[in-house]
């Protein structure tokens, strides 16, 4: 059964409107959604329309923009370095914009202005991929990549550690893990349009090549045969991850596993065909980051789960039933 | 053929899960049935972080306020826990404050920038606090949210109390004394705790002038320092003499010398006025220790 | 085109060992070529480079074309059978046919008769919705073989096509080559197995420790002199 048949696709579009209009409808308070719309359309000042407006619309985007990019930039890695145990992360590029970001929050920059903390965190995001594409450039062996990006993941992640340590304020400590655990809580609109615009450039670079991952498929000799440049192709691959890697954690953070495992939840609807993983992740891992935002803002805890935490919690088990049947 | 199945098994289970995570969240409750009070004088004040609801508290009474921050609810961190058993308890987020329609939010300087950025940007009035590192913070704190809250008056009590221990000019004291948490941090010189030790007569060890910082040590630099007397944490439930596990053994043994008292952080960690006694307890200890020589 | 590959001093070196010496050499349109040698001699590398997918030194006519212009002529059927996406057969030739629909002139009338085609050509047409995962040695190079006739060139390059065949697949393979080759295609083969092959190609090209040292009909290269010349040290 595949996703081209239009029943799927139809649930596919339902469900994400389902979610959508649940993610606007309920929080951490009741509101009457009907009242908040239509006070809108009258002028009448309500509670409820401003919170739907400037709170829950800002966040359900965001939600939207995380699964999407995410889940975009995991398909497509998969689909190059062809391993099904590719993720963001592990070309490195989320640990260095990690870093960038709790250095500015080290250093008491994230007070001086809005834009420091995304700032910090796309110019790391963004030497991590220069170096990558530097280092990989003549290389022949997609090896390479993954082995830099384990690398320069460990790099980041160690002086990540080390300002932790060299920090000597508990409450900055507090604000980083806080940060490190990825949350998209009392996001405005703001927000939206610095992580937005980055998500939809790294998209492009990124659909660019959605066709020569599917020529790849037979590896990189045959590929080049049939007219693919592959050092174009990794270049293109790795400058759109970062993009959309950047711009996600510059802004919520670190939200780990929705690149991971929703191309393996897609792939088979899509006859394990690269190109088509690439078109249908967005949507699904959209949704699943829709569904953690919901439980987590209804969740009766008095701490909040941060949204990374609820990722690695649902897709961990995922992930590990996938692995299981992959071996058998 | 074996991928079809795969996918309708996955189809199954997927729709399943969606289904269980609808029926999950139609069940919740919202928020708790507590009252949101109105001070007498028509401020709707929501208070955010445990310090600042401590101090709002001894200020104007948990009648008075609105909403206090969750931590509050939880002994093992709050001192204010039974008295603030009927006000309503909020997290830190705009949605759940916003509904609350204070006219007054308190925050401390470490709370989350996006979420008071978001206050901020529905028109409500956020009020930094800052957090106390010493006794003549603390009287700056009461003071501004004795101007906040309105209640000046109460403010000037409170600060007055502190005045019986004025900050030490000089060193004239041979007595040291350290905090020891539990998870190794040591706090600095710069922080309340220690400021609580100097007014009540004590000095920091000379080992540890070279690093003013608070920082996690090893229990070997603290014995190695040899305070007069070590402030170590209590567990709940315990008594103050009880030894606490979590800490080394050496610290307990006899050959280290040591005097330590068990006290629990929530009595410390924040600058409120309860610490007056902490600090009158700490100068006895001292007096008494004078007295026998 | 007159010849199918013109090399002129093409060499291959890493670091400071060189892999390939300067090899000058011309294929004819329409021959059936197996380069053979011991492992390591360097046929391979010199079908690598004579395509360009390694980097070269000297000149070669196919490597000196663009990427886009190559693939109009040259295809390669890899070693390595590394599959990682289970898809099906047809659709892994859909994914050259596409390619292929994009940058050629002349186009099949409709989409799936190139597919069908080819798979009639290499006698697979029974394997279309098979999982290649599921494939045996034999069928997988086929498949891969069927791929090369959806990219329409003229010549085809395989790298050690029979290699962890058994000697009916090996038949197969080698009357399905020589096929191709009687309708007109260039083939281009590195192989190991001289004796079986020898009567399906018209050329040998012997490669050893990185020079060519025959160069001649099967018959000739296969005699007990030049045999030793090429295999043994």
């Amino acid at each position: 059964m595949k996703l081209t048949s239009a029943k799927l696709r139809w649930s596919c579009l339902i469900l994400l409107i389902t979610f959508t209009y649940l993610s606007l409808d309920i929080g951490y308070i009741d509101i009457n959604l009907l009242t908040a719309l239509t006070s809108v359309f009258y002028g009448t000042k309500s509670t409820d329309a401003v919170i739907l407006w400037e709170l829950r619309l800002p966040r359900t985007l965001m939600c939207l923009i995380v699964g999407s990019g995410l889940g975009l930039a995991g398909a497509a890695l998969q689909g190059y370095l062809r391993n099904p145990l590719a993720e963001p992360s592990i070309v490195g590029i989320s640990s260095a914009a990690a870093l960038g970001a709790v250095l500015c929050i080290a250093l008491g920059l994230n007070n001086s202005g809005f834009f420091y903390t995304p700032a910090f965190a796309l110019a790391f995001a963004f030497v991590a991929c220069w170096t990558l594409i530097f280092l990989t450039r003549q290389s022949k062996s997609k090896h390479n990549v993954i082995l830099i990006g384990v690398g320069v993941s460990a790099l980041a992640g160690s002086l990540t550690t080390l300002i932790l340590s060299l920090s000597d304020n508990p409450f900055a400590i507090n604000e980083i893990v806080f940060w490190m655990l990825g949350s998209v809580t009392d996001v405005s609109y703001s927000h939206v349009l610095i992580a937005g615009p980055l998500v939809v450039i790294g998209t492009i670079f990124l659909y660019k090549h959605a066709a020569d991952l599917d020529l790849l498929t037979l590896g990189e000799e045959t590929a080049t045969s049939t007219g693919v440049d592959i050092n174009k192709l990794r270049t293109s691959i790795l400058i759109g991850t970062t993009f959309i890697v950047g711009g996600i954690t510059a802004v919520t953070g670190i939200i780990g596993f929705v690149g991971l495992v929703t191309p393996h939840i897609v792939r088979p609807f899509v006859n394990h065909e690269p190109k088509r993983t690439m078109i249908w992740t967005p949507p699904i891992a959209a949704l699943l980051v829709l569904i953690s935002d919901i439980i987590i803002r209804t969740a009766p805890t008095t701490g909040e789960i941060k949204l990374g935490v609820l990722t690695a919690l649902l897709g961990t088990p995922v992930f590990l039933y996938l692995i299981s049947k992959q071996r058998s | 053929m074996v991928v079809e199945n795969e996918a309708k098994k996955l189809r199954f289970d997927y729709k399943t899960i969606a289904t269980l995570i609808f029926l999950f969240f139609i069940q919740q409750g919202q928020g708790n049935v507590a009252f949101a009070t109105v001070a007498g004088n028509g401020d709707r004040i929501v208070s955010t972080n445990l310090c600042i609801d401590t101090l709002a508290v001894a200020l104007i009474g948990a009648e008075n306020l609105l909403a206090v921050s969750s931590v509050a609810d939880d002994k093992k961190y709050s001192t204010i826990a039974d008295r603030i058993k009927n006000t309503k308890k909020t997290s830190f987020n705009a949605e759940q404050i916003y509904s609350l329609n204070p006219s007054m939010v308190l925050a401390s300087n470490f709370s989350s920038l996006k979420t008071r950025r978001a206050l901020e940007k529905l028109g409500i009035k956020v009020e930094l606090v800052e957090y106390a590192q010493s006794i003549d913070d603390l009287k700056r704190n009461i003071n501004q949210m004795g101007t906040l809250l309105r209640a000046t008056e109460k403010a000037k009590t409170l600060i007055q109390k502190f005045e019986e221990f004025p900050a030490p000019v000089g060193f004239k004291t041979n007595r040291t004394a350290l905090q020891y948490s539990t998870n190794r941090y040591l706090n600095g010189e710069n922080s309340l705790i220690n400021d609580v030790f100097l007014r009540a007569g004590f000095s920091r060890p000379q080992a540890l002038k070279k690093s003013p910082g608070g920082q996690f040590l090893s229990t070997e630099i603290i014995l190695k320092a040899k305070p007069d007397l070590l402030l170590l944490d209590r567990e709940q439930n315990s008594a103050p003499e009880d030894q606490n596990s979590a800490y080394h053994r050496s610290i307990y043994s006899p050959l280290a010398g040591l005097l330590t008292t068990h006290i629990s952080q929530k009595y410390w960690s924040c600058g409120a006025p309860e610490l007056i006694h902490l600090i009158k307890a700490l100068a006895k200890t001292n007096s008494d220790h004078e007295t026998k020589e | 085109m007159e010849h199918a590959l013109t090399t002129n001093n093409l060499s291959v070196s890493v670091g400071k060992k060189t892999i390939l010496y300067p090899t000058t050499i011309s294929i004819e349109m329409g021959e059936m070529t197996a380069i053979i040698g011991a492992n390591g001699a360097g046929k391979s590398t010199f079908m690598r480079a004579a395509l360009g997918l390694i980097p070269h030194s000297g000149f070669s006519s196919l490597s000196s074309k663009t990427i886009n212009e190559r693939m109009k002529f040259a295809s390669w059927v890899s070693q390595d059978r590394e599959l990682v996406w289970d898809v099906r057969v047809k659709t892994l030739l859909q994914f050259t046919l596409e390619r292929t629909l994009r940058t050629i002139d002349t186009s099949f009338q409709k989409k799936l008769t190139g597919i069908n085609e080819a798979l009639e050509l290499t006698n697979i047409s029974q394997l279309a919705d098979q999982q290649v995962n599921s494939l045996s040695g034999g069928e997988v190079t086929a498949v891969l073989i069927a791929r090369t006739l959806v990219q329409q060139t003229p010549i085809i390059f395989l790298d050690e096509p029979l290699a962890s065949l058994d000697p009916i697949q090996k038949i197969k393979i080698l009357s399905l080559l020589r096929s191709l080759s009687k309708s007109g295609r260039t083939i281009i083969a590195s192989l190991h197995d001289i004796k079986q092959s020898a009567k399906y190609f018209s050329r040998y090209i012997g490669i050893k420790n990185g020079t060519v040292v025959i160069d001649a009909a099967p018959i000739e290269a296969i005699n007990k002199q030049n045999f030793n010349r090429v295999f043994v040290k």
